[in-house]
């Protein structure tokens, strides 16, 4: 049941904000924590056994941060982090390379990450609250757990202790326009962008021209996009409504100009957990102030793509993505170098896109080097024609111009100049544009519910057709 | 401020009502269901009618369409003015489209067969007095190519049909007739095929009659009671869209022009044997001219039985009509024959090569 199930969103959503509403005005925590545990049993109502993960992260996460203060050895908190990540990296790896079968289950790499942030947070600095409660819920955290973004526990224990959590008309507003808006970029948007990439790919196998390798870069790079920041928005939506300010995350797609900016606006949270519980660890431990900047990158791309896909092959694929991280470094390209437009920022944004789109098209090619190597060979170069034709028709011109215009809307009021001109209208203007953006989302979000929902069934079990999180 | 919380309690109240509207809509059948589909919670039976929901499905197809112009199957092409074609033909393992931009021509060996067939049975049917020619019905996609989406342009010369006639016609196998121009030239006032089917209409009919019963009174210079345009009374209804329209779950939404023929032509003649693979009709009122004519008309289904039976049977005495290729010289001279018509659509040009 994720966030884009029917149940969720017409049933599970509004019973929660209500039995918040009722019972969480002197128990907030305790309210929030139950709504939590329901949320887990009917996610994994179908699969009994990995009920079980959660209370058992968290009994090891308790259990290990007190260990860890008490022997205050470096090492032995180094491996009790180490441990629920070594877990669920095998895991995964053992699911991807077929030695394992089965699914991996959803919703336990956030907590494992989350997991780490206790223990070290906890055991070296003592921040944040102490009792079993505080880090269940913060484990348990379920709006923020299928993607994140990553909270660390003394940023949650800001946001959830004593008087914090309020559910508010105004918190319950904006909770209600992101979920909405993610809802729209994930289902309308990125669902709609990475079916046509399928069905694109698939007509065009044998003989991709130029022109059609194109606009699967381009289809891929958007579809990725618009799902996972979706994913976050209706995140950090949810988890305004039941009255936790969570900051959101701001991305997007058409400001980017690297591949730091890329990874740093989609999987900013991975970012983030690997500066504080990877690159800082190794700091001290090598007795540096600070890694050089390609270290730094490596590290990031490569626990973020590790998220994303945890296989040896990604491990390669990581190397071109970090080398043109390093070369838009070293021409500093990023936003915190050039915060104004440049033709440079323009053109590096462009081959971005396809850079970033290739990955992805790498990854949608199944496990392995193999699958690469095999797609090449089967290149025939015959049938151009046929296989162009097979595009056209199942490519709908005016559905994906609908689409891009309905993206890029909901991207719209977070753009610097949007933000400039609203700021410089009067407030009857403003309200105007208030009234209006809260009347086209709302008749999106419904034409979402009732057009391109149905046609997505399996993303009310899998959040996204090839990132397994 | 005021305003901001206005603008509040509306996106509250809305989004609320949409998503409680839908909860009840789909609530309500889990209650009135059985709740347990599947094995599944009650919770999550939600999930399951909402994705299954007959009405809603319906609408994301009428929308995909009307607003879109979109049909979620690749097999289909959605063309001009609600027509509509298939890329392959399942049955036959023809690639429609394909051929259509001339990717799957026969090679010479393939000709030469095909020539071989087609002669070999044209010889055994002289051989025992009969008049014998088959007659091609061209696919939709063929005959209806101004009607086919501009992005896959026009229809190449090097289509199975187009190189198969043209190498017949230096071989001088003249038992072979392909109406393809003859059914573009004439269908510029009335279609000849069903727009949501690949099939052709009664106009169509009379067209392949038309060419046909031209062929046998030229090559044998006898006399029969034809049918001519002006005889007949055709009209155009519309009706829910046929096959390809249904399979695409669009029937109600895109309607077929369906032209048929008044009932008067019904009446001249009677069926006096309907058998499975084998129909027999005889004329009411016989003239002088087209006595003694006796016809087998050998077709490929049954929709192009139907729709061609009015014509001959109105113009020869008796008309044997029975499945494509199940007949030879010993039973058609059995019936007292003097001409044998076979009907072959485009689509199963291929399966010449597997004949003898």
């Amino acid at each position: 049941m994720l966030f884009t199930a029917p149940a969720f969103a017409f049933v599970f959503l509004p019973l929660s904000i209500l039995f918040m509403v009722l019972f969480g005005k002197n128990r907030k925590s305790s309210c929030l924590l139950i709504v939590c545990i329901i949320y887990h049993v009917l996610l994994h109502a179908s699969a009994p056994v990995e009920l079980l993960w959660l209370p058992l992260l968290t009994v090891y996460t308790y259990a290990s941060e007190r260990i860890a203060k008490k022997l205050n050895k470096k090492w032995l908190t180094f491996a009790l982090c180490a441990a629920p990540v070594a877990i669920i990296v095998t895991v995964r790896s053992l699911l991807y390379l077929g030695v394992m079968n089965g699914a991996y289950p959803l919703g336990l790499t956030i907590p494992a990450l989350a997991s780490v942030s206790y223990i070290c947070d906890k055991s070296g600095k003592g921040e944040g609250l102490s009792d079993l409660m505080s880090l269940a819920l913060y484990l348990s955290f379920f709006p923020l757990m299928i993607l994140g973004p990553f909270i660390r526990y003394n940023e949650f224990c800001h946001l959830t202790e004593g008087d914090s959590i309020s559910i508010t008309l105004s918190g319950v507003s904006e909770g209600i326009g992101l979920y909405a808006t993610g809802f729209i970029k994930r289902i309308a948007v990125g669902a709609v962008l990475v079916d046509g990439y399928q069905k694109i790919f698939a007509a065009s196998w044998d003989t991709p021209s130029l022109v059609i390798i194109l606009l699967l870069l381009i289809i891929i790079y958007f579809g990725v996009f618009f799902s996972v920041s979706g994913y976050y928005d209706m995140g950090v939506g949810i988890a305004r409504m039941l009255g936790v300010s969570v900051p959101r995350v701001e991305a997007n797609p058409f400001a980017i100009a690297t591949v730091n900016e890329y990874s740093k606006g989609l999987f900013g949270s991975v970012r983030e957990w690997a500066k504080h519980y990877v690159v800082s660890p190794l700091c001290r431990i090598l007795e540096k102030k600070e890694l050089s900047g390609f270290s730094k990158t490596a590290i990031y791309c490569l626990c973020t793509f590790l998220v994303v896909r945890a296989d040896p092959f990604m491990i390669v694929l990581t190397v071109p993505l970090v080398a043109f991280a390093m070369a838009s470094a070293t021409l500093k390209l990023d936003k915190a170098y050039r915060p104004k437009h440049s033709g440079l920022r323009g053109v590096f944004g462009l081959l971005t896109v396809l850079v970033v789109g290739a990955f992805w098209v790498f990854v949608t090619m199944g496990v392995g080097n193999d699958s690469v190597l095999d797609y090449i060979g089967d290149i025939t170069a015959g049938n151009a024609e046929y296989q162009t034709d097979m595009v056209l028709i199942s490519f709908s011109g005016i559905k994906y111009l609908f689409v891009s215009l309905v993206g890029f809307c909901t991207v719209l009021p977070r753009m610097r100049f949007t933000v400039k001109l609203m700021e410089r209208l009067s407030p009857k203007w403003r309200s105007a544009v208030d009234y209006g953006s809260m009347v086209v989302m709302l008749a999106l979000f419904a034409f979402t519910l009732v057009f391109f929902l149905p046609q997505f069934e399996m993303y009310a079990e899998d959040p996204f057709a090839y990132i397994i999180i | 401020m005021k305003r901001k919380k206005a603008v509040d309690f509306l996106t509250v109240t809305l989004f609320f009502g949409i998503v409680l509207s839908m909860a009840i809509y789909f609530g309500l059948g889990v209650i009135l269901g059985d709740g347990h589909i599947d094995g599944g919670t009650r919770f999550s039976s939600i999930n399951k009618i909402f994705y299954s929901d007959t009405a809603l499905e319906g609408f994301v197809k009428d929308c995909d369409y009307n607003l879109f112009g979109h049909i979620d199957d690749s097999d289909v092409i959605i063309g001009k003015d609600g027509w509509l074609f298939e890329v392959t033909d399942k049955e036959n393992g023809y690639e429609r489209l394909l051929d259509y931009i001339g990717g799957c021509a026969f090679d010479d060996s393939q000709l030469k067969r095909i020539s071989g067939v087609i002669s070999s049975r044209k010889a055994q049917y002289e051989a025992a007095g009969i008049e014998y020619m088959m007659i091609v019905i061209p696919d939709s996609m063929t005959v209806c190519s101004d009607k086919v989406p501009r992005y896959l342009g026009g229809q190449s010369e090097n289509t199975r049909l187009s190189v198969l006639k043209s190498y017949l016609a230096g071989e001088g196998v003249e038992a072979f007739v392909d109406p393809t121009q003859v059914m573009i030239e004439e269908s510029r006032e009335m279609s000849m095929y069903n727009n949501t089917e690949n099939s052709i209409n009664s106009y169509g009919a009379y067209c392949i009659y038309n060419v046909a019963v031209s062929k046998f009174l030229a090559d044998t210079g006898r006399e029969v009671d034809r049918i001519y345009f002006e005889d007949i009374d055709f009209f155009t209804r519309i009706t829910d869209g046929k096959s390809i329209a249904e399979r695409a779950g669009l029937a109600g939404t895109i309607k077929n022009k369906t032209v048929s023929l008044s009932d008067g032509m019904l009446e001249s003649y009677t069926v006096v044997s309907n058998e499975k693979g084998l129909v027999i009709t005889e004329k009411n009122e016989l003239t002088a001219r087209g006595r003694g004519e006796r016809v087998v008309v050998e077709c490929p289904d049954e929709w192009d039985r139907i729709q061609l039976t009015p014509f001959f049977s109105n113009t020869f005495e008796k008309v044997y009509y029975r499945n494509s290729f199940t007949t030879g010289p010993q039973s058609a001279q059995q019936y007292g024959a003097t001409f044998v018509i076979q009907l072959i659509h485009e689509s199963e040009l291929g399966m010449l090569l597997e004949k003898n």
